[in-house]
């Protein structure tokens, strides 16, 4: 899996682009932690590229969000595929993570 | 028309990719959605048995599927030295709580209509039943 990431009006927005398996969900890992690792507090995780995410993948977000928050961040997500998005409700999560229509939509949310 | 196919892979992480793409083939004709959510939970299920019911230890798993009127069954056997559970107590995922292991479980009875599981004398066995009309 590929990830970029960039800066706008202070929230730090990655790109995804492939499967969050068990590979992609270590990477995601070690990429959201250099960034809070970083100082960085709010972000926003482009998922328009990403066809599926594994129970792997949904314990890293999870993990990361509920350890995010208490240190007082934030992480949104955007244009989550209805694929992805119906992993989310199948394990309940979907009301768990705050997701929006567009990258846009998740920065200006800030 | 009774679609029958099966596919042996050697219990590696490595190799878990094949189930995806072997699921992905047999079931080439179904919605996408449907298609792409049994990819998901039967990947779920090569994890776990790779991850506990070797535990390390070398081996394989057998997947066989038949597809026939919309009705599809999976039967996955492997030799792996540990069961999963006596009595599977399946829970929805805690966001705020995230222990390893039952959440790939969990998306697998939530995805598939039925699920029989045995521990064979040595070996586990799996049947998953899903309609898919």
């Amino acid at each position: 899996m590929d990830i970029t990431q960039r800066e706008e009006k202070g929230v730090v927005v990655f790109s995804l682009n492939g499967r969050i398996d068990n590979d992609g969900a270590t990477k995601m890992e070690q990429t959201l932690q250099s960034a809070a690792e970083a100082g960085k507090s709010k972000m926003v995780l482009d998922l328009s590229t990403v066809q599926y995410i594994n129970s792997a993948g949904l314990r890293v977000l999870a993990e990361f969000l509920t350890v995010n928050r208490e240190k007082g961040g934030e992480l949104y997500l955007s244009a989550v595929n209805s694929r992805v998005k119906r992993v989310f409700q199948i394990v309940g999560f979907d009301n768990f993570f705050r997701m929006f229509d567009s990258t846009v939509d998740a920065v200006n949310a800030f | 028309m009774m679609v029958y196919d099966k596919m042996i892979i050697a219990a590696d992480f490595a190799e878990l990719h094949k189930v995806s793409e072997f699921i992905e083939g047999v079931l080439d004709r179904a919605d996408s959605h449907a298609r792409s959510q049994m990819v998901l939970a039967i990947h779920e299920l090569c994890l776990n048995i790779v991850e506990h019911a070797y535990a390390g230890a070398p081996g394989s798993i057998e997947l066989e599927v038949f597809l026939e009127d919309g009705q599809f069954e999976l039967q996955v056997h492997d030799d792996g030295p540990h069961a999963y559970f006596g009595t599977p107590e399946i829970v929805p995922p805690d966001p705020n709580d995230y222990p390893e292991g039952g959440w790939g479980l969990y998306i697998l009875h939530q995805v598939m209509d039925n699920i029989k599981y045995r521990r064979l004398e040595a070996g586990n066995e799996w049947r998953l039943l899903k309609n898919l009309e």
